[in-house]
Parts: C-alpha cells; structure tokens; sequence
C-alpha cells in the first residue's frame, strides 16, 4: 500500500522501507523531499504545489529521474507554456490542473503536445 | 486512378484586417462572418489533430490579418511544435510589440517551420492604409529571410518593380508568389478579366533581366492560363524557377469558426462545417467534387478548354474553379444554385 504523506523528515524515518508519494508546498523542495524520501523509502511520486501559474513555475532540469504531480492553478500564458514542454517532456512531470472550463483549452494544448496532464476535481462537490 | 495529395489547409486565424485592398477576394466572406471571431485554442488543437490524422504536415495560417489574433504568436508556435511546416500569409503590418515576439519565437525554430508569405501592394498604385509603409519594412527588416513576397494583379497595368528593391534590401526569400485577383459575384472586387489574363501573364517580360540578375523565382497561384503564355516566356520561367503550375485545386479555407469551403471567391457556394467530415482527405475530396460537377459544365475559362490537350492532360486546370462558376453564373443563372442542392444531397456510399 503507498502512504501519502509531506515532506517531514521525522515521520520519514519512521515509515522506513514503505513506498511513499510525499507531499510539498513549493517546487523548490521536490529534490530534497526526493532525497529524504529515497534514503529510507521508495518513492512513488512527489506531488507538488505551485501557486503560480506553471508558466511561471520554475521547472529544473535536476528534476530528473523523479515522478512529479506538479499542481497548478493555471496554464499562464500559452507562448511561455510552448516553450517550457520540450522539458515537460524530458521529465517525468505531470501537470495537474484545476477542473474549470478556463483551463480545459490549456490541458488540451499540453496533452497534444504529449505532456501528461491530470484535472484535479478539487472543489467539486463530494457526493 | 492517380492518388490526389491534398491541398495545403488554410486556417483562417480572424476575420479582421488592416487594410482594405481594392481587389480583396476575402472581403465577402469577412463582411458576413463576425468580425471578433478568432480561432479558439480547442479548435486548433482539433485541426491539428484532424490534420495530422491524415498524413499532412504543411498547413498555412490567414485571415483578414493572421497577425489580429491575440494569440497569433502562441498559436503559430504551437502549429510549429505540433510538427507542421507552417505558411503565414500577412501583410506584416502588425504592432512593434507583436513583431519582437514573433522574432524571438521563429528564431528559436528550424528554418522551414515557419515561413511567411507577404503580400505587397505597390503603394504607388493602390491606396495604403496609415503607417502601412513603415510597419512593412520593420517586419521585413525583422522577418526577410523567412519571407517570400506575395503581390496579387487586378490591374493589366500593374507594376513589381519595387519588390526586387525589397527582396534585395531585406534578404528575403527568392521567391515570388503571383495571384490573380478573381471577380467575386456580387461583390464588386476589382479583379482581372480572364481575357486579360494573357495581358498580364506577358508584361512579367517587363521584368526578365530584374527576375533573372535577383534570381527571384515566379511561381503562380490559380488562375493562370498555359495557352496565354508563349513557349519563349515558358522557356525563360522554367529555366529560372522550374516548372511552373496552371493549377487549381481545392485551397479549402477553415474559418475561425470552423466553416468550410472551397477557397475564398467559392465561399459563399457549398459552405460545410469542418465537424461534418471524418477525416480531410475526405473534406479535400468533397469540395474537388465540386470542382469537378462545375467543370462538367463548363470545362475552362474559354471555349476551346473542352478540346485542350493540356486540359485533357492535367497540365493545366483550365482556369480557375471560381472563374467557371462566374461564367456559369453569367451564362446560365439558376444553375449553379442547382448543383449546390444537388451536391449537398446525401449520396450512397461509394
């Protein structure tokens, strides 16, 4: 079974030997929570959060080699966003964007662009 | 049966213009279309999609202005990153801010993705629109080497000899687009007679020793004639710029709302939405279908066409599609209207 759980090095060691998706609040961290999870876990994924647009969401080569669900709140501007999937591509990163009808065009854009794209339903009413 | 290679699709990004050019073959279909409709970014990636299923890599992007899309960069971009070799046809008049993104973006790209297609009107003999000159050159200075000059005729007096200065100043590419202005009926264009289609095909003599010491290779778009071109003006234009085409085929014309239909001066003739058609072989075929139905007809643009060998041969299409259904509109009112019902009638399954 894979435990979700954030990036707190303390419960980290305490999970020792499981397979973790570990959690983070700011794309700078995704390296150091990959390191902390691997060296005492396996790592599934790191779902990280952006609160800006992944347009201007700085996406680093160094991310290379580890599984991304990389939360956005919006595409940005779509010029910007062409040019960041080359890289998108070459990661294992997954955009994950909210379900509003703004942001269908651009998951369309980067899923046909081969960018894996994930639309999150948060918000919508749990029946 | 020889297999037909589609037609390059034309999108039309918006309907809007900056100018207002006298011969305009568009202006009918922008006149009726909604002015701010602009081609959303679900229908491109659905052409692209569409396009791609097919087999066809080469598009070309228009309007209006292509450039008055708000996402003209991004979308162009996008085309490019899909893989397509992407063809704009502007008048490059657009805002310094929109041209210093266009630089930056097209430098980043192979080459052969983007080219442009510019077509100039000689200021001297049509009326410009504020700015236009400069806005031009600051596009050439930016864009030249990815940009071949286009120029349409509808005058028999028309005159290119400032584009050779253009060409050289701004390394452009060294190729020249030649159209043919067509009469839209109705619509009150100005436009070349097809008995004058000689007269113009023979004053590019004027220019022989420009076009060979530039070595700016003609090419025509539909409408010309082969038999209104002598075997020495032949002889010198293939020599120069190889063989040269009297085609005419289905241009097929995506609007931003994706309604379709043969090529501009046909658009008001047999209008589909592009979500009819399962693929666009399919589409490409339906409107040469057309094509075909009015050259059953009336064969070409002159009387002798039916008894053509070049005609019979494929060598030339006899004029263009638009010029026989203007004739068949002069000739016999009621009939064009006829195979219009006839053709959009479901047929059996071939």
């Amino acid at each position: 079974m894979n435990l979700v759980c954030p990036h707190e090095p303390s419960l980290l060691m305490r999970l020792d030997g499981r397979t973790i998706l570990v959690r983070v609040d700011d794309p700078r961290d995704i390296v150091p929570a990959a390191g902390d999870t691997r060296s005492r876990n396996k790592l599934a994924r790191v779902l990280a959060r952006s609160e800006a647009p992944l347009a201007e969401t700085a996406i680093a080569e160094n991310w290379r080699g580890i599984a991304v669900d990389l939360a956005v709140p919006s595409c940005g501007p779509m010029l910007a966003v062409l040019k960041l999937a080359p890289l998108l591509r070459r990661l294992e990163v997954r955009v994950v964007l909210p379900a509003e009808p703004a942001e269908f065009a651009g998951a369309k854009v980067l899923a046909s662009l081969g960018v894996p794209v994930a639309v999150a339903l948060t918000g919508v009413r749990d029946w | 049966m020889r297999r037909l290679k589609p037609a390059m699709a034309n999108i039309l990004l918006t309907n809007r213009c900056v100018r207002s050019c006298p011969y305009c073959f568009a202006g009918r279909q922008m006149a009726e279309a909604e002015a701010d409709t602009h081609l959303s970014w679900e229908n491109a990636v659905y052409l692209a999609d569409f396009l791609e299923k097919t087999g066809e890599r080469r598009l070309s992007l228009l309007g209006g202005e292509p450039s008055l899309h708000p996402e003209f960069v991004a979308i162009t971009a996008y085309f490019a990153a899909r893989g397509f070799n992407v063809t704009v046809f502007t008048s490059g008049i657009m805002s310094s801010a929109k041209l210093g993104e266009l630089a930056a973006s097209v430098a980043l790209l192979p080459r052969e993705r983007v080219q442009f297609v510019c077509n100039i009107n000689n200021p001297e003999q049509t009326p410009e629109s504020a700015g236009e000159t400069e806005r031009l050159h600051a596009f050439l200075k930016a864009m030249g080497p990815w940009t071949q000059a286009g120029f349409n005729i509808y005058r028999t007096d028309y005159d290119i000899g400032f584009l050779f200065d253009l060409v050289e100043r701004y390394w452009m590419r060294r190729r020249l687009r030649l159209g043919i202005a067509h009469p839209i009926p109705g619509a009150g264009n100005l436009s070349i007679a097809v008995d004058d289609i000689g007269k113009v095909i023979a004053r590019l003599e004027v220019w022989r020793d420009r076009f060979e010491s530039a070595r700016l290779k003609p090419s025509f778009d539909c409408g010309f004639a082969l038999c209104k071109i002598g075997d020495e003006q032949l002889g010198w234009l293939t020599r120069l710029a190889g063989r040269m085409e009297f085609k005419c085929s289905p241009a097929v014309d995506i609007t931003p709302d994706m309604q379709v239909y043969c090529c501009f001066p046909l658009a008001g003739l047999a209008r589909k939405s592009v979500f009819d058609f399962d693929s666009y072989r399919q589409l490409v075929n339906h409107y040469r279908d057309l094509q075909h139905r009015l050259r059953a007809e009336i064969p070409g643009i002159f009387p002798e066409c039916g008894d053509c060998p070049h005609h019979a041969e494929g060598t030339c299409s006899a004029g263009g599609a638009c010029q026989i259904a203007g004739r068949l509109v002069r000739e016999n009112p009621g009939r064009l209207s006829d195979i219009e019902r006839t053709f959009s009638e479901p047929r059996l399954p071939a």
